[in-house]
């Protein structure tokens, strides 16, 4: 415990400072929603994955790989595919328009309901998101130290919510890179430690055969897979968290490198992340939960040190995420919902005030869900992807793409879209096998491309995107 | 906030262990190189003795460890024959102690592992960890899906550089005019 306890001090610590560092480069709302525009792709690459690696990931995707084998990591491909649509259908055109959030996008694009649904879609999506995160921390927190779970919720709640409404996105995407770093540390640290253990890959591959043969095939058919992979490709491609980071990169240039930087983390995190959840069912094939595995690794076989590092690389993709969603839905309300309606928040200063205020409120209401029994941690990420995906996939991605795209239209997709996946996802059993993903989108597409066609078509001049032009 | 935050959290942090039927496993290891292991908890109940493997003699002490009922907890008490020293790496990890002579190792852990390795030798030694990545013989179980997905993110990520370089190259060109 001295160790786990010292190490996390120390990462703590660190990330503090980092928060406190960006909280004296905050000036204005726009330094604290998009980091005033400055990010390189580095930083830029970096806040991309620790965005996108959450607790859904450290927990929920080695918890998958120890429960279905080598299959899952195809779903990785779905998410890279993700990010390149963003990077050459989304970023540009959101940059061009001047927006500092999605929900100020759809105001400009498509007037002030889709901006005040499109805000109220992304604090129901991130809610639900939050509560992995701080299921997970607090899994991971009893696990290994022996704490009760709301333990590790209250610390991932003090320690992120400190720096998030401290340092807004310029702490936060430095505080990303150290986590980035942390998150590959860790898990190859890992790695050759659970390698030597099962005997090589032969060794590993003999194990896993011993405890089910399909966990070295396709435990997972190709519809599961496609879901899976769909899921968070679709959501990538539209999904406020990362287009926020996008926004917050200095050019279209730098967004695509990013996008790179980001590939090359990823997949390294990915294929260690799969190396630990197929050693862990080898070594403890009897676990009661996927969801152990990272902390029963951390705490019961590898050195204390090692241990400690992993459990701050899972803090770190939690936190980061955490951080992201905080700062996203903050910025929701205060931007794109308050503001355009309150006297009150007519200076910087006071919508600075607002967002640290909001982001209190909003990291402190998941906790009370996250207290309650809820399904494994992947399945709550992957839920919330499938909602994004449906109400965001059309509106942000066609409509940025398609000039006959009408305000009518893009209501029509975000309420058909998030309806239809709500209501696919209530039976037990998918209707038709087929998952919620694909009709929540489709029908999504469907309204958007119907709707628009019959909606009068905008003035001609009219700028299709930004600039004030709405 | 934050430091007040990890001292209340360090003052209240008391192992509180679920509750529930618990498995006590014990695994000694004889000095003519075989491996007695007992089990015992609610409905649960084992005894065997293990001949070692050829393989497994160079790699240090190794035995496996039978199945018990997911997710019980496990109290597992190891015992080294007369002479043998843990030098770390053990699987999983433990607490030692000596007792008459004979190493002991303990650990409370959530469900039983598959085997328990305490490696002698060289193989308690940094080689170890290389070892883990020696590169896979031809009859490896692994499938296309395993050493296909390395292949496969490999390219990905390369032809993704080359394009991006390509489109920076023409936002270049673009600018010049």
């Amino acid at each position: 415990v001295t160790t786990f306890a010292t190490v996390l001090t120390a990462y703590f610590a660190s990330v503090a400072l980092l928060g406190w560092l960006g909280y004296r480069r905050t000036r204005t709302a726009a330094d604290f929603i998009v980091a005033g525009r400055t990010l390189g792709a580095l930083v830029g690459g970096a806040t991309l994955v620790a965005t996108q690696i959450s607790a859904g990931t450290f927990v929920g995707t080695v918890g998958l790989h120890y429960a279905a084998g080598v299959c899952f990591a195809w779903v990785w491909p779905g998410a890279w595919l993700g990010w390149i649509v963003a990077a050459v259908f989304v970023a540009p055109k959101l940059r061009e328009s001047g927006a500092l959030t999605v929900p100020d996008y759809f105001g400009r694009r498509y007037g002030a309901a889709a901006r005040t649904l499109a805000a109220g879609l992304i604090v129901l999506a991130y809610t639900i998101f939050l509560v992995a995160q701080y299921k997970a921390s607090g899994i991971i927190v009893q696990a290994v130290l022996g704490w009760p779970e709301w333990t590790g919720m209250v610390l991932v709640l003090a320690s992120t919510a400190v720096y998030s409404l401290l340092g807004g996105l310029h702490g936060g995407a430095r505080i990303d890179l150290l986590q980035s770093l942390v998150m590959v540390a860790g898990v190859i640290i890992a790695v050759p430690v659970l390698l030597g253990h099962v005997g090589g890959l032969d060794g590993l591959a003999r194990g896993l055969a011993a405890v089910d043969p399909r966990l070295i095939g396709w435990f997972y058919g190709w519809r599961e897979l496609l879901a899976f992979g769909a899921s968070f490709g679709l959501s990538l491609a539209a999904t406020p968290l990362e287009i926020t980071r996008f926004i917050a990169m200095r050019d279209a240039a730098t967004t695509r490198y990013a996008v790179g930087v980001a590939l090359v983390f990823q997949a390294v995190i990915g294929a260690a992340i799969m190396l630990i959840g197929l050693s862990m069912r080898a070594l403890f094939p009897n676990l009661a939960s996927g969801d152990l595995a990272s902390s029963v690794m951390a705490a019961y076989v590898l050195t204390p040190a090692a241990g400690a590092l992993l459990i701050a690389a899972a803090f770190s993709a939690i936190m980061s995420t955490v951080n992201a969603l905080l700062l996203v839905a903050s910025a929701s309300v205060v931007h794109d919902v308050w503001a355009p309606v309150s006297r009150l928040l007519t200076t910087d200063r006071r919508q600075l005030l607002a967002n640290r205020g909001t982001i209190l409120v909003l990291a402190v209401v998941p906790i009370w869900f996250a207290l309650h029994e809820v399904p494994l941690v992947q399945f709550i990420v992957l839920f919330q992807a499938k909602l994004v995906a449906s109400f965001f996939f059309a509106p942000v991605v066609i409509g940025l793409n398609w000039r006959r795209s009408t305000n009518a239209g893009a209501l029509a997709a975000m309420s058909c879209g998030l309806v239809v996946c709500l209501a696919w996802s209530l039976p037990r059993q998918a209707p038709f096998g087929l998952d919620a993903i694909f009709p929540g989108v489709a029908a999504s597409i469907a309204a958007f491309v119907m709707v628009s066609l019959r909606t009068p078509a905008r003035a001609a001049g009219v700028a299709m995107i930004g600039g004030g032009g709405q | 906030l934050l430091a007040v935050t990890l001292a209340c959290l360090l003052a209240v942090g008391t192992a509180l262990g679920a509750e529930g039927a618990i498995v006590r496993i014990g695994v000694t290891f004889l000095p003519d190189g075989r491996c007695a292991v007992t089990g015992e908890g609610e409905h649960f109940r084992a005894s065997m003795t293990y001949l070692p493997s050829p393989a497994g003699a160079a790699a240090g002490l190794r035995c496996a460890v039978p199945d018990s009922p997911k997710g019980r907890e496990v109290e597992l008490t190891v015992t080294l024959p007369p002479g043998a020293v843990p030098a770390g790496g053990e699987f999983p990890r433990l607490r030692w102690s000596e007792h008459d002579g004979r190493w002991r190792g303990v650990a409370s852990l959530p469900a039983a592992p598959a085997f328990v390795s305490v490696p002698q030798g060289r193989a308690a030694g940094p080689a170890r960890w290389l070892d883990g990545f020696a590169p896979p013989t031809p009859g490896s179980a692994f499938g296309p899906n395993f050493y296909g997905w390395f292949v496969f993110a490999a390219v990905f990520i390369g032809l993704y550089f080359v394009w991006a370089r390509a489109m920076a190259a023409r936002d270049g060109r673009r600018v010049r005019r």
